[in-house]
This record gives C-alpha cells, sequence and structure tokens, in this order.
C-alpha cells in the first residue's frame, strides 16, 4: 500500500519534474532517460538488492480523459507478427506498443500505410514487417537542416530526435527496406496530394506539439482511402501535455475521431474510423 | 536597454524556458558588468543547455571574484557530485554551513560515492548508481536553479530508501554475460503470435526465447511453472508443425489466459508443482527445457537437475527466467550451479534481461 502510494507521489514529482524542465538538447536525452529509469527503480528500493541496467519498463499507469481499453479488446484476435529491431532506445515505441501496433496493422489488412516521424525507423520496420503482402510504407521526417524553419512552432523536446544525421537507419538492410518509402519536409507544409485518399493505416509519431498533433491528425483523416482506416497516436502521457491536449481536444469536437481509444498499459490511442 | 535589464531580462527566459534567448542575455549582462551572481546564473543556462564543462568554467568563476557565494558554491557541489567527481565536489562544498540541509545531502551523497568507487564491487556500483539517482533529486532554493527544481524526487526517493538503507548486500550476478543483439541482430526477425498483455521487458525476454529455440531446432519444449498462454503459444509455433510443448503449471484455478491456446493442439498442458512432479515419463525426450518457476533457492537447485535429466541424450537447451533482484533466490541457485555442475559451465546471462541459459551438451553425469 505504502509503495503504490509513494509510486504515484513519485509519478506526480516526475511529471512536475518534466513540465518544469524546458530545454535540453543531450542533457534531456538523458535526463528523461535517467527520470525514466528512476521511475523504474522506485519499485525496486522497496526490494532493496541490487537492479541490472533494463530498458526503462514505461508503466504507463497515468489516464486522462480519453476512454480507454486493455489490448485484448483492441485486438479481436491474436494474429501471427513478425518483430525485429527489439532494442528500444529514448525516442522509441515500447516493446508491447510496437507488438500492438505490428498487431493492428495486420490485422486490418493495411497494404498502404503512412507514418509522420520515421526517427530510426524501428516503428517502420515493423510495420512493414506486418502489412499486407505488397504493402508500402511511406514514412516522413523533418530534416535536421529544417528544424529551424518549421511552419509550425515545434516542442523544445523534440529536437533531440530531429538531431541526427538522417532518419530510418534501421530499417536499411533488412529485407522490408524496399517496401519503405523515406519522404522529407515538414508536415505543416508538405504536399499530401498524391497520398491522399490512399492509406488504410495512418501513425503518428512526429512533433509533440499541440499545433502539430491537430494539424498532423486533420492530415491523416484526408488521407485515409474513402475516409475509412485506423489512425493511431505515439505519446499519449502526461509528459507530454501537447499530445494529451490535442487528442482529448479531436476525440470531442471531431465526430470521425469519436471512436478514439487509449489503449492501457501504454502510451499509444487508437481510432477506428469509419 | 538599461544595464539591470539584460540580466534579469535573461534570468527570465531562463524561468521561461527560453534558454537560446537567456545565453546571449546573460553574457551582453557580464560584459557590460561581470559580478559573481552573474557568472553563476550564466552558468546555470550553460548546465540547462548541457554543457556541463561550460557551466563548471562559470561557476568556478563565480567563486573566484566572491568566494562567499554560497549558492554557487553549492551548484557547483551538486555538479560535480552528480559527475561522480565527490573528492572535487567536497572541496566545493567546504565551509558551507552545515545548516543547510542541501549542503548536508551533498556531502553525504560524495562520501558514499567515495566509498563506491573505493570499493569498487558489484554492489558498491549499484549504491554508486542509486546514489548518483538521488544527486539528481537534491532540490535548490534558489531562480536560477530551474534544472535542479525540476528534478526534485528527493521527498519521495529518500522516503522509500530510508527504511532499506540496512538492507542485506546484494547477491552479486556472477554468470558471463552476453549480449542480447548476439542472439538476435537487429535485421533478423523473429514470429510470434501476438501478446497483448505481457509487459515490454518480459515480451523481450520472449523474442530472445523464441530465436534460442528456433537455433536450437528445439522440437520439443518443456516448461516448468509458466503463468500464462502467451509465451506458450510463441514457442510453439517456433517449434514449428509436429513438435510439442509442454507446460506445467501450477496447480492453481485460472492460470492465465488460455485464450487460442487450447486449439493449438501441440500443447499440452500438465497441471502439477515441480517440486512434487513426476518428471521420469518424460526423462530423456526433451530439446529445451524452460524454468520459470519457483524463485526458491532450493526448488531452483531441484528443477534444474530435473531438466538435465529431461534432455535428449543428455544435449540440448535449459534457460532460466529471474535472475535478477526479483529472484534472490534464483540468483543464488544459478550461480551454485553455474560454479559446480559441469554439465552448466556453459551458462549466459543475457545481458538486460533476467535470462539464463545453456547449450548442455555433456552426457549427464551423478547430479
Amino acid at each position: 500500500m505504502r509503495e503504490e502510494r509513494a509510486d504515484h507521489h513519485t509519478g506526480e514529482l516526475l511529471a512536475e519534474a518534466a513540465s518544469l524542465l524546458s530545454a535540453h538538447t543531450s542533457v534531456l536525452n538523458s535526463v528523461a532517460l535517467r527520470l525514466l529509469a528512476i521511475e523504474g527503480r522506485v519499485a525496486d528500493l522497496s526490494a532493496g538488492a541490487f537492479r541490472e541496467q533494463q530498458a526503462p519498463r514505461g508503466n504507463n499507469r497515468w489516464r486522462g480523459s480519453l476512454p480507454s481499453e486493455c489490448g485484448s479488446k483492441t485486438l479481436a484476435s491474436a494474429p501471427k507478427i513478425q518483430l525485429l529491431a527489439i532494442h528500444g532506445v529514448d525516442g522509441n515505441t515500447s516493446l508491447l506498443e510496437l507488438a500492438l501496433l505490428a498487431s493492428l496493422a495486420k490485422l486490418s489488412g493495411a497494404r498502404a500505410l503512412f507514418e509522420f516521424g520515421t526517427f530510426d525507423g524501428r516503428t517502420a520496420v515493423n510495420l512493414a514487417a506486418n502489412c499486407a503482402p505488397g504493402g508500402k510504407i511511406f514514412t516522413l521526417d523533418l530534416p535536421r537542416a529544417q528544424a529551424d524553419a518549421t511552419l509550425l512552432p515545434l516542442d523544445e523536446r523534440d529536437k533531440v530526435y530531429i538531431d541526427k544525421p538522417a532518419p530510418g537507419l534501421r530499417y536499411k538492410g533488412t529485407p522490408f527496406e524496399a517496401s519503405i518509402m523515406q519522404l522529407h519536409g515538414d508536415s505543416a507544409a508538405f504536399d499530401f496530394s498524391r497520398f491522399c485518399g490512399a492509406m488504410d493505416f495512418v501513425f503518428i509519431d512526429a512533433s509533440h506539439k499541440y499545433e502539430y498533433v491537430m494539424n498532423d491528425s486533420r492530415v491523416a483523416l484526408r488521407l485515409l482511402r474513402n475516409g475509412r482506416g485506423i489512425i493511431a497516436w505515439h505519446d499519449y502521457t502526461k509528459w507530454w501535455d501537447g499530445v494529451v491536449r490535442a487528442l482529448e481536444e479531436l476525440h470531442a469536437t471531431e465526430p470521425k475521431l469519436a471512436g478514439m481509444r487509449h489503449i492501457e498499459g501504454t502510451d499509444l490511442a487508437y481510432a477506428r474510423v469509419e | 536597454m538599461a544595464e539591470s535589464n539584460h540580466h534579469e531580462l535573461g534570468v527570465q527566459a531562463c524561468r521561461d524556458g527560453r534558454l537560446a534567448d537567456a545565453l546571449p542575455l546573460l553574457e551582453r549582462s557580464l560584459l557590460e558588468r561581470e559580478t559573481s551572481e552573474r557568472w553563476n546564473d550564466w552558468a546555470t543556462v550553460q548546465l540547462l543547455s548541457g554543457r556541463q564543462g561550460e557551466a563548471e568554467v562559470g561557476y568556478r568563476r563565480a567563486l573566484q571574484m566572491d568566494a562567499g557565494n554560497t549558492e554557487a558554491a553549492e551548484n557547483l557541489g551538486a555538479l560535480l557530485a552528480s559527475s561522480a567527481r565527490p573528492l572535487e565536489a567536497l572541496r566545493s562544498l567546504d565551509g558551507l554551513s552545515k545548516q543547510s540541509q542541501r549542503v548536508e545531502q551533498l556531502r553525504a551523497l560524495c562520501r558514499e560515492t567515495l566509498a563506491a568507487q573505493t570499493a569498487s564491487d558489484a554492489a558498491g556500483n549499484e549504491r554508486l548508481q542509486r546514489r548518483l539517482a538521488h544527486a539528481m533529486t537534491i532540490q535548490a532554493g534558489a531562480t536560477a536553479n530551474l534544472w535542479l527544481r525540476a528534478l526534485a524526487l528527493e521527498n519521495a526517493l529518500s522516503y522509500l530508501a530510508a527504511p532499506h538503507e540496512s538492507a542485506a548486500a546484494p547477491l552479486p550476478p556472477i554468470i558471463p554475460t552476453i549480449h542480447a543483439d548476439e542472439i538476435l541482430p537487429d535485421s533478423e526477425a523473429v514470429e510470434l503470435m501476438a501478446v497483448v498483455s505481457i509487459d515490454s521487458a518480459a515480451l523481450r525476454e520472449l523474442c530472445l526465447l523464441i530465436q534460442i529455440c528456433r537455433k536450437q531446432k528445439a522440437r520439443r519444449i518443456f516448461e516448468i511453472g509458466p503463468t500464462d498462454w502467451q509465451s506458450a503459444r510463441s514457442l510453439a509455433h517456433a517449434a514449428g508443425d509436429g513438435s510439442e510443448l509442454f507446460m506445467l503449471t501450477p496447480n492453481r484455478p485460472g492460470t492465465g489466459s488460455a485464450r487460442g491456446a487450447q486449439s493449438d493442439h501441440r500443447i499440452v498442458q500438465l497441471v502439477g508443482d515441480s517440486a512434487s512432479f513426476d518428471f521420469s515419463s518424460f526423462f530423456n525426450s526433451i530439446d529445451f527445457v524452460f524454468m520459470d518457476a519457483s524463485h526458491d533457492h532450493e526448488q531452483v537447485l531441484h528443477d534444474s537437475r530435473a531438466a538435465l535429466r529431461l534432455l535428449r541424450g543428455g544435449k540440448g537447451m535449459v534457460a532460466w527466467r529471474n535472475y535478477s533482484s526479483e529472484g534472490p533466490g534464483v540468483i543464488r541457485a544459478l550461480n551454485e550451479l553455474f560454479v559446480s555442475d559441469p554439465h552448466l559451465a556453459d551458462m549466459k546471462h543475457i545481458e538486460g534481461t533476467s535470462l539464463v541459459y545453456a547449450k548442455v551438451s555433456h552426457e549427464p553425469g551423478d547430479n
């Protein structure tokens, strides 16, 4: 009981700490990891003994105002999936989230998938491994050189994920590279016209700024074939208030996204758009 | 613009999180007039921007100008302490008032860091890591120390840590480690039956087990003590058509969710406790034994001995879970087996997981 209460209290302190952190570059990158590690260690302090260096668990017990459901409800049946590049770093989805996304892609039979925010391409390669045969993944990433010239404001904390020599390094050299098309640009300025009405599945995991999540989500609705398909978002968590605000607003005001759900125990939200 | 404004504006910008604006303002204010206080604030913005080297220079300059600048001394001490430089940190904190709780905490941290650095054992390193994490929680009072204040988890951590200071020294893991990438490189995929309610660490372990199973071409698998079906489904799938997977699950009702697994004819559920189960009809017939059962030291030893007898011709693969702080009894047992049993001399601990596995290739001798 005491541990749970302290856990919750620490969780709140962490949230407050994270929101106070207002700048970053390499400091945030490592501090965020360290904060996650502390959160993971909080439970272990009561066990006392050592804990080996594990990847941060990112157990998300937090719930916002989006209706939530557990993973077993999200997936009507458990399909067979393939997973690769299982090792995760700061900026990736958790392995469970990756498995859920892969499963959603598989179950939906998606043939054309669009991703906002490639980062290292770990999600893209897993979507490629699990979409319908012959399927294609289009993934859009903001080039480092354009980070200071985006049409909409970025969240300062986004910059560390933008600052890399090239996106998608983890799908290069895999058997799925040929099914992935890397696009470069600012999602607020990019010309999506040839992709509109052609996608079955959209994953939004780019800038965490409210304005961008709103922008990317509205674009996503236009990308869907006949306005139908699945949209999924990452980072629906108290650490990223821009995402939370945008998703909760969209859920409340956009009729097509009334079915948006938070998948319990993860930072994923998704909606089946009919 | 009046001189004092640059400094004030710089501090305000820092508070608002506009570090890119704060820095030139503070530099401007320093050019106009160098003061210890301004150096301290400049250094803090550097620290917030991730430039620890510059921050250190700034704090030292602040102290050069005014040795009585306690805030700069504390900040420097905290920076050095959290960079695992306890001796220098202590020097910086020297002479600061013993009345300040923060200073006393920093000093205690430094002493402990020193002790851990000189001890240089696994347990010491872990304490050091914990203390370094604790260092980041030391609260700062003053304005510009946004970063330090932001990391104030001190209350929660010390509350949790305090009753456990006297915990027995943890057991060091002695089994040689292998990197997960050596077993499952980034570019290789594993197939699994989708999982919905397993945490990411366990999922990662499952992927590794599947890979080990596949590489071993295991056809008959025995799982001792798993409490859910998710791993069984994926392992049976990896083993392929015509394979068999025996699950010995504890004698508890409602063990795990059997969704989908009942339709997999490869999976045979045996209900029982490994302590009393009669394994003899399975002796000499299994390719891969996976133990995820008891955390009790004696029981793990018992299960492991049984596992060796299960292996077909005494050859195959055995693996265990919970070689971690959650299973000190498992650590003890596996450490003992590693040291004393020649069949298990090949044990490897997969770094970053609680998995240990061993390829067994000798004839089983007398156990």
